[in-house]
């Protein structure tokens, strides 16, 4: 594996002088890695990238890329055998990865929302929606049913849910899919966060719900100044609902910049093809070939030199620096050299 | 004959012994060997719930299921067993369809030991390895138990398990909704040449409506619980007639970050699945509706020739 690179030898980076308020979310060099019985899974490898205040980034890459173990380490929810065993995920300064379990927990909520991919899996079936509207207050102090009720109902006048009572007497199956993430959003609301984290909050909704959900979403995200980190698969929502967009490759973000930038003119050879998959009717659908590197084994060098049609001498030896425009877009790729000599 | 035939199925759940759920309302659909019918709509609307019906992983409270001419509900349980290994189904969460305490071999080969037991466990092994790879998962992924894997490994394991024993009808929940578009692509490719090689039917159950014109012959819409458009999948997409098949088609978001957002046609949420609705499912939402929609029962009408719409003015101007 390559040496961890180094955050600030990117030039658009400067949120990390003495005299500048820290970013939102600086995650540098981070890596997760699970001991297995087959030997150690490189899940995440030296991952950098930021997010900026009242801005919406989003986060891209093949599935087993690395995508919900990243965010599960931000979080601390990584669990054994998994292991974060490298690297800073500064949030306003304070690095996540040094705190106690009970202060993560605390910001987890309070400070930083999480809208978890399957809104039932994260609803408990078998407790009235009030109450587990009641539990998160709690857990942060607010001991009164009386008030917690008003915070819920208000929670879920937000996400447009009308008769809130009915939703928080009932239980989690009595709401259809749309209803339900509505209601996982209203709970990642509930505190108030600077910052929301979504994995994939639409998939498997329709596109007349998921557009009024991701409405929603960018209207709390914009309306307080948030700031949100938004996976998705969807190059559509990326397109339509990002400011920046991150892409990983095998644990490694190999390009990150303006969504413009990036879906518009990509320069990594994997974000080529990932542009190039989106379907357009009339044409055949393109595929990239191959497979995800062994993780267990991973290679050294560029991780997409098996399935790269551009691949050349250098790309097996050394994972490539990254190369910044001046409109902030990275890659992390040797043709930049070349393309830099041709100039 | 059809490979799958439903005729007037309902299916009602009940819960906590006084609601009941009105999940799929008098749906009738047909799958042929060798072709692929899309069901697309609404979450919730009844698709899962179809696809688990078509296979009799539940009992319909009304209609019948036919597969390959016999009637599937009048099945002993030796028939139905037999039945399983003809006909498959790709779950929609993977994770939860996958015994968490076996290998990914073992999951794979599964149906294998189950309805061929016969074959040598030489030969076993070497259709799982094939299919381990044809669904683009490495081979040392064989080894792993299904929580060491991602969201969209658990998804192809699933998707091998049902291809190995070479089926003749695949039901597919969501096979690629947490598919990156570059594997998704990849797996596409792999059941459409399956599909071509041994003539399956796929009852194949999307939100993806990008993915669905491309694998689609033709398309059932639902809407909580009915189908309330279908036809060739061409014509359904060119020239939609339903206001829901129509917002919906509309709702798809370019990938251009310089176009333009159109409004959002569809407001309000749908109506619980509890309540028992006459007339139309989509009036409340409906940007066309009028009172006469809900003053007599809409049902699903032929259109044309190849194409039935659920509507009382399909096509009208405004929605
Ligand atoms: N076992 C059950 N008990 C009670 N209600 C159920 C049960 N299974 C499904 N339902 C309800 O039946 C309706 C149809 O569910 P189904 O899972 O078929 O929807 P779907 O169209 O597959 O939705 P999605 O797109 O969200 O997957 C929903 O309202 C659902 O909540
Ligand atoms: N508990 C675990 N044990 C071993 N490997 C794991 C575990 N959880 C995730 N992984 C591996 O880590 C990689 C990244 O997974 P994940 O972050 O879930 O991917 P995605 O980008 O699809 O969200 C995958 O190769 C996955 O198999
Ligand atoms: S570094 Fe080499 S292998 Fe990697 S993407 Fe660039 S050209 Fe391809
Ligand atoms: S029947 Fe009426 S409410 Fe229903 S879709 Fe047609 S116009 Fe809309
Ligand atoms: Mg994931
Ligand atoms: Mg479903």
């Amino acid at each position: 594996m390559s040496a961890p690179r180094q955050a600030l030898s990117r030039p658009t980076n400067t949120g990390q002088g003495a005299d500048r308020e820290p970013r939102l979310l600086e995650v540098s060099g981070l890596t997760t890695r699970f001991d297995t019985p087959d030997g150690l899974v490189h899940a995440v490898n030296g991952v950098d990238f930021h997010v900026d205040r009242a801005e919406i980034v989003g986060v891209v890459g093949e599935s087993g890329c690395g995508k919900s173990v990243t965010i599960r380490s931000i979080l601390g929810l990584v669990r054994p055998p998994g292991r974060v065993v490298e690297g800073t995920a500064r949030f306003n300064g304070v690095d996540l990865l040094g705190l106690r379990a009970a202060e993560l927990r605390r910001l987890r909520g309070a400070e930083i929302g999480f809208i978890a991919q399957n809104p039932f899996s994260a609803l408990n079936p078998v407790m009235r929606i009030h109450r587990q509207f009641a539990n998160i207050l709690a857990a942060h102090g607010i001991r009164s049913d009386a008030i917690a009720r008003d915070r819920a109902r208000d929670a879920l006048a937000d996400v447009g849910i009308a008769g809130p009572d009915r939703v928080l007497d009932g239980y989690a199956h009595q709401l259809s899919g749309g209803m339900a993430q509505r209601v996982v959003i209203a709970m990642a609301m509930l505190l108030n966060p600077a910052f929301v984290i979504a994995d994939e909050p639409t998939t498997g909704l329709d596109l007349t719900v998921q557009r009024q959900i991701l409405d929603l979403i960018r209207g709390l995200v914009q309306q307080h100044g948030r700031s949100m980190l938004l996976v998705t698969h969807d190059l559509g929502v990326v397109a339509q609902y990002c400011d920046r967009v991150v892409v990983m490759y095998a644990g490694k973000v190999i390009e990150h910049g303006s969504v413009r930038d990036v879906l518009t003119s990509p320069q990594h050879p994997y974000t080529q093809a990932l542009v190039r998959a989106v379907p357009r009717p009339g044409h055949p659908l393109v595929h990239l070939t191959g497979r995800l590197p062994d993780l267990v084994d991973y290679p050294a060098g560029c991780p997409f030199q098996a399935r790269c049609p551009h691949a050349f001498e250098p790309c097996g030896q050394v994972f490539p620096e990254p190369t910044t425009s001046a409109s902030g877009r990275t890659y992390w790729c040797h043709l930049s050299q070349e393309r830099e000599a041709a100039r | 004959m059809s490979l799958l035939e439903l005729t007037n199925v309902s299916k009602e759940f009940s819960v906590g012994g006084t609601t009941t759920v009105y999940a799929l309302d008098d749906v009738s659909l047909t799958v042929n060997a060798g072709e692929t019918l899309a069901v697309i709509g609404e979450s919730g609307s009844g698709k899962s719930t179809l696809g688990r019906l078509a296979l009799r992983l539940i009992e319909p409270t009304r209609g019948s299921v036919h597969f390959q001419g016999t009637d599937m509900l009048a099945l002993p349980a030796a028939g139905l067993r037999q039945l399983r290994a003809k006909a498959q189904i790709i779950f929609q969460e993977p994770f939860e369809s996958l015994n968490p305490r076996m290998r990914v071999a073992d999951i794979v080969g599964e149906p294998l030991a189950i309805h061929q037991p016969k074959t040598p466990a030489a030969d076993r092994r070497s259709r799982v390895a094939r299919v381990i790879d044809q669904v683009g998962l490495a081979p040392e992924m064989a080894r792993r138990f299904p929580g060491e894997l991602s969201g969209g490994q658990q998804q192809r394991v699933g998707i091998a398990r049902a291809i190995v024993t070479e089926p003749s009808l695949i039901v597919l929940d969501e096979p690629t909704s947490s598919l990156d578009l570059s594997v998704r692509a990849q797996i596409l490719q792999l059941l459409a040449d399956l599909q071509t090689e041994l003539g399956m039917g796929y009852l194949f159950i999307s939100h993806d409506i990008h993915t669905v014109r491309y694998v689609s012959d033709r398309i059932a819409v639902m809407y909580r619980g009915r189908v309330v458009e279908t036809g060739p999948s061409e014509r359904v997409f060119a020239d939609p007639q339903h206001p829901y098949t129509r917002a919906l088609l509309a709702a798809a978001l370019p990938v251009d970050p310089d176009q333009e957002l159109p409004p959002a046609r569809l407001v309000g949420d749908p109506v619980s699945p509890t309540e028992k609705v006459s007339g139309c499912v989509l009036y409340g939402r409906c940007p066309v509706g009028e009172d006469r929609c809900v003053q007599n029962e809409v049902r699903l009408t032929p259109f044309d020739a190849d194409r039935a719409v659920a509507c009382i003015k399909p096509g009208a101007p405004g929605s």
